[in-house]
């Protein structure tokens, strides 16, 4: 099962971008990475992955490839200012982990490109201004998070399931950010989030079809010929406090969406009782809102875990997330794309050596009793170089969000990664 | 906790608080077990410092680097950030008993608290919790001076410590402390039952400033013959004026 950051596909096919990529990738590694190399450190990752996948729904075996390549810009260590470009490639057939289609792809995009600087208030007061394409983390939650108004509660669709120790979400987004520090352990940090313009497309080497790029989408192998400036409505603007009491980490935070007309105040706290646990709960109002259905639109998410001890080598780390959504379906809907009040996830990874890691995992949907449960290994062979295999598959009935009879129900992923 | 041994040279290695900068000493008298681990913890202590190192950890594939600088303050305050490629840009803060991580591709904090802090450093031999230093060696072993012996052509205290309850790695360990510094020569770990399963070295120590530390420990898995990991100090600064606010969130997320 391959996890698709699906911001990264875009319409047009293979034979369509690969030219202009090849293009973009050549000019940029002549003009680019030449004169860089001194003054930025430069990374790289290659993933190299095949799926044997079941369609449930045809009764047949596929085999698709999955190949992506990522360079990786990080400007010299400084006090005062920072910059990252990296710039992912994505070639051949790759699979949607929700509906295991295969969707043709060859894709360059750009997951981050931004700056960072401090900027002196007084003599002993500095904020910290964040501004490009970067990641932002509201609450916590490794697959459930309530209060994460900019990417979504449910990170189920943009999750990548073949990860165990790094995030299983990494999107991101256009954003500026001002860090105001309130002392050495609490922060205000207001946000503005304003759309990238739709672009209209043109092929940078012949015979690609142009391409409408929407808000934040980054669709590349192409260069601009047109742009489209949206609406000072569509921005998305807020903000977020974060301080502790005691053991617990508290973060109230606001976010006015715009394309929406919404109204999004979020609170995240976590801290320690026994166990790690943490939580969140957002409210969710526009002006059509009856305040006193106000509870309809709330989400919380709830999570805990604990790391186990196994002998003096051997590890096991145990996490559940919950996702409640009050105003959600909370009765079968026999229908695959219902969107149910109640999902679970439980994760279990074991380490028994200090270079493997063995992982399982499930999405699962109580309502209509259905599941997608994925087990795993990740074998750290040599430094930054890594052999993966996981198994995945659907259970539920035909009617269900996961179901043996779905395209994708069955998976085997083997492959290679490597970082350098 | 992997690695009780190594837990105070590990956590001034790694945290920066890199081997341990031990005032030398006059020759003690007549000190006991617990004594002479208390002077060896208290001689941890220092103003300020930043260093370069690196970890190296081997096994039968080959050999896993990475590198990190680390400033620190006092026993308490702390900021390690990793600069290897696999692990670039990840920090740790430790601001008296608060242990924080940075990821920086997340731009995410985590709050190490709990179960959390006896996780693996980067799938080393030292755990989080042996960075915190939140309890001593005395609080989970009763200590024994079983006799002295020369280790490397020094003279050490050799000193028996069992466990004073399960939650430990090691129900058994013995130290090698340095008569005349008060480092750590040597240490061995044992599994329930007596077996050596690990042994830590002090291969080099140098001197700084009126201050003795050791600059490249190795240890080593006795059950695994070619698995082992190794700490080497590369640069150090004692005493070093450092950044206002060095100890912050937001220098961990810078």
């Amino acid at each position: 099962m391959v996890g698709v950051d699906r911001s990264d596909v875009t319409s047009g096919g293979p034979a369509a971008r690969l030219p202009a990529i090849v293009f973009i990738a050549a000019v940029w590694l002549c003009l680019g990475v030449a004169p860089l190399a001194a003054q930025a450190r430069v990374g790289g990752e290659i993933d190299a992955l095949n799926t044997l996948a079941w369609d449930g729904a045809e009764e047949e075996l596929g085999l698709v490839g999955y190949g992506s390549g990522v360079i990786d810009l990080r400007s010299d260590r400084d006090r005062n200012v920072q910059a990252r470009l990296t710039l992912k490639a994505i070639l051949g057939s790759i699979l949607d982990p929700l509906t295991g289609r295969s969707l043709s792809a060859s894709v360059l995009s750009v997951p981050r490109a931004s700056i960072r600087f401090r900027f002196p208030v007084t003599e002993g007061y500095t904020v910290r201004v964040t501004a490009g394409r970067d990641r932002v983390s509201w609450g916590s939650g490794r697959l459930f998070n309530a209060a994460d108004v900019i990417f979504g509660a449910d990170g189920t669709g943009a999750a990548d399931f073949l990860e165990i120790s790094d995030d299983l979400r990494d999107e991101t987004t256009w954003l500026t950010a001002i860090y105001f520090p309130l002392g050495d352990f609490a922060y205000f940090e207001p946000i503005v989030l304003p759309p990238l313009p739709g672009l209209e497309f043109a092929a940078a080497a012949g015979g690609a079809e142009s391409v409408e790029g929407v808000d934040d989408d980054e669709a590349a192998g192409a260069i601009v010929a047109e742009t489209a400036v949206p609406g000072i409505d569509r921005t998305r603007a807020g903000g977020r406090l974060s301080f502790e009491a005691g053991r617990f980490t508290f973060e109230p935070g606001y976010l006015y969406d715009g394309p929406t007309e919404r109204h999004e105040a979020v609170l995240s706290v976590s801290g320690l009782i026994g166990v790690d646990v943490y939580g969140a709960g957002r409210i969710s109002l526009d002006g059509a809102i009856d305040p006193d259905n106000a509870w309809e639109r709330t989400t919380f998410s709830v999570g805990g875990y604990n790391h186990f001890r196994l002998g003096y080598d051997t590890t096991l780390d145990a996490r559940l997330e919950a996702l409640i959504r009050p105003g959600a379906e909370w009765e079968d809907q026999s229908n695959p794309h219902a969107d149910y009040g109640l999902t679970f996830y439980p994760e279990l990874i074991l380490t028994p050596s200090r270079t493997v890691s063995l992982v399982l995992r499930s999405v699962v949907s109580p309502i209509d009793r259905s599941a997608l449960t994925s087990a795993g290994m990740n074998w750290n062979v040599f430094g930054g170089f890594n052999m993966v295999a996981f198994a995945g598959v659907q259970t539920g009935d035909d009617a269900a969000v996961f179901s043996w009879k779905r395209p994708g129900a069955a998976t085997l992923t083997t492959g290679f990664t490597y970082s350098f | 906790m992997k690695h009780q041994t190594g837990r105070r040279i590990v956590a001034t290695v790694v945290a920066g608080l890199a081997a341990l900068l031990f005032v030398a000493p006059a020759p003690a008298q007549e000190l006991t077990a617990e004594e002479i681990i208390e002077r060896m913890e208290e001689n941890q202590t220092h103003s300020t410092s930043i260093m370069e190192g690196r970890m190296i950890i081997t096994d039968r594939f080959g050999e896993r680097v990475s590198t990190y600088i680390a400033h620190t303050e006092g026993a308490d305050r702390f900021l390690v950030e990793f600069t290897s490629r696999d692990e670039e840009g990840q920090r740790i803060l430790r601001r008296d008993d608060n242990l924080y991580l940075y990821y920086p591709d997340a731009r995410e904090v985590i709050r190490l608290q709990g179960s959390a802090l006896r996780d693996s450093l980067l799938g080393s031999d030292i755990s989080y919790e042996d960075m915190t230093g939140g309890r001593g060696i005395i609080d989970d072993y009763r200590a024994t001076l079983i006799g002295e012996e020369e280790v490397n052509g020094r003279p050490t205290y050799k000193i028996r410590l069992e466990a004073r309850g399960t939650n430990v790695a090691y129900p058994e360990q013995v130290y090698y402390v340095d008569r005349e510094e008060f480092v750590v020569r040597k240490s061995e770990q044992f599994a329930r039952g007596g077996r050596l399963l690990k042994e830590t070295l002090i291969l080099e120590t140098t001197e700084q400033d009126g201050y003795i530390f050791p600059t490249h420990i190795e240890v080593i898995d006795v059950t695994r013959g070619s698995s082992g990991t190794e700490m080497i100090i590369d640069d150090v600064q004692i005493g070093v004026s450092l950044p206002a606010n060095i100890f912050s969130l937001e220098e961990l997320t810078w």
